[in-house]
């Protein structure tokens, strides 16, 4: 039993970490995206 | 981690999970001599079939790379490599956990095992190089590399597999050594475990799309 | 346009010379694989461990170890001083870039293991009685050729990203564990004479060198692209 529920969790724990590390990854490079958008639209607007 | 419980994919596959679960611990019997922990079979099974898939992906992805040059086959072979290192890495943390209690310890130089650890270090190695991809040369040298690396596997299982092997062989030629019940339920782990593959690729291979267009605005930026 | 084969001898040289030229490197690796051989059988001596039966392990781990810094040569230099596009100009085929490094690679290991194999037998006390030399060096020989071989084909890749010296032995550890078997094992046939019990093992080695020597054709020109 206490092997199973061992196998269960690593499983569990190893997939849940990764699609968090993801999302996590995710939501900085959404943030960075925008910032840098902004910038960039910044930079087109002033008078070369 | 509150990114993920915001998503409706996420609790879908926590669902899924849920689901392989109760088949696995309701459904499949219990085996008559090894008991509750041959159970364990079922996620060490679903995750070394999930990384050999990715693996596999990676290889035919690599050659499309070198063939195309197009960057989203670069995305599929990284995304797919992370990944199947993720699932490999269940299948030698399950295994052992499943070995202790049967062979009575814990680690042994079998064909099967010997073969899942080198392609973890070649994977990992191939991450390594990738990087992230950020410039042509890492993406071409990684694609590569990993062309050798599926070459050389079956050289590394056929070489151990001379030596010596105790892995009980499960699914031969011969059909599957499983009773009808545990069959479904291998089948239905499996399923969700490819599931949640598809959909872990497609997270990452976003992520890494965006990365591109990160980097891709920076250097605009700095130009 | 030279033969193929030609072109390959001419660079062979070339490098050969340089290499014997100024000879720090080589002889810094040199100073390493000696070092090895003493800290391997200085150890093994305070564990106090059979030195016969470990003999084959611990020659081809200090071989791999050696071959770390033996194998990183052979871009190095042209890309340290910028002449790798003037050298591919020259070659006119990458592949042939490729077997002429190979053929260096090669005989850069060779001759340190002309002077560590002889040392570690020493240090370790190792009868020779029932020893069969020639399959002894045919092993050595097969499984430097493989470890040139890859060695040659990874360096192709790491030398072309900064600060990748590291990543190296990283790529070839893996690739390189079917080599390792079939090495040991045939070394440990050709220290008991018994040959035709590991002949199985040597043919492996040949197969991974013979696949290490041909795949290059098919993926060199991918490596040296850029």
């Amino acid at each position: 039993m206490a092997f199973f529920v061992a196998g269960y969790l690593v499983v569990w724990a190893l997939v849940f970490l990764y699609t968090s590390f993801l999302y996590n990854g995710q939501r900085k490079l959404e943030q960075e995206l925008a910032f840098l958008e902004e910038l960039v639209g910044k930079q087109a607007d002033l008078p070369c | 981690m509150k990114d993920a419980l915001k998503s409706p994919f996420f609790w879908g596959f926590t669902l899924l999970m849920l689901l392989a679960l109760s088949v696995i611990v309701y459904y499949a019997p219990v085996e008559r001599t090894m008991g509750l922990v041959q159970k364990v079979f079922y996620f060490h099974v679903a995750s070394a079939w999930v990384g050999l898939v990715a693996h596999t992906v990676v290889f035919a992805a690599s050659i499309l790379y070198l063939w195309k040059r197009s960057g989203g086959s670069d995305r599929l072979a990284r995304a797919s490599a992370e990944i199947g290192t993720v699932f490999i890495s269940c299948t030698l943390l399950t295994g052992p956990l499943w070995a202790y209690p049967i062979w009575n310890t814990w680690w042994t130089w079998d064909p099967r095992l010997t073969t899942t650890l080198v392609l973890w270090f070649m994977y990992a190695a191939y991450i390594a190089l990738h990087g992230g991809g950020a410039s042509e040369a890492r993406k071409r040298l990684a694609a590569v590399y990993g062309i050798i690396c599926f070459i050389n596997v079956p050289l590394v299982f056929f070489s151990t597999r001379w030596w010596r092997s105790i892995h009980p062989v499960v699914i031969s030629s011969e059909g599957i050594a499983l009773t009808p019940k545990m069959r479904v339920a291998m089948f239905v782990s499996v399923g969700v475990f490819s599931v949640l593959y598809f959909y872990l690729l497609r997270l990452r291979m976003k992520s890494l799309e965006l990365q591109e267009r990160v980097r891709h605005l920076k250097a605009q930026l700095l130009a | 346009m030279l033969k193929f084969g030609r072109r390959i001898l001419l660079i062979y040289r070339k490098d050969l010379q340089d290499e014997l030229r100024s000879t720090d490197h080589l002889l810094s690796t040199l100073v390493f694989g000696t070092m090895l051989v003493f800290v391997f059988s200085f150890a093994l001596e305070l564990a106090d461990v059979g030195t016969e039966q470990i003999f084959p392990a611990v020659l081809w781990v200090s071989i791999f170890f050696m071959s770390v810094l033996a194998l990183q040569r052979s871009f190095a230099k042209e890309r340290e001083y910028g002449a790798l596009d003037a050298l591919l100009l020259a070659s006119g085929e990458r592949s042939v870039l490729f077997y002429a490094k190979f053929l260096f690679s090669l005989t850069v290991l060779l001759l340190l293991e002309l002077v560590v194999v002889p040392l570690l037998w020493i240090f370790l006390d190792v009868g020779v009685g029932s020893a069969s030399l020639w399959f002894f060096l045919a092993a050595v020989l097969a499984g430097s050729w493989g470890l040139a071989a890859v060695g040659t084909l990874l360096n192709g890749i790491t030398v072309q990203l900064p600060g990748a010296r590291l990543l190296f032995p990283i790529l070839a550890f893996p690739l390189l564990i079917p080599l390792l078997m079939g090495a040991i094992l045939c070394t440990q046939g050709a220290l008991s004479g018994q040959v035709q019990a590991v002949l199985g093992w040597f043919y492996l080695l040949l197969v991974f060198d013979l696949l290490f020597t041909v795949l290059p054709l098919l993926l060199f020109d991918y490596i040296l692209e850029g």
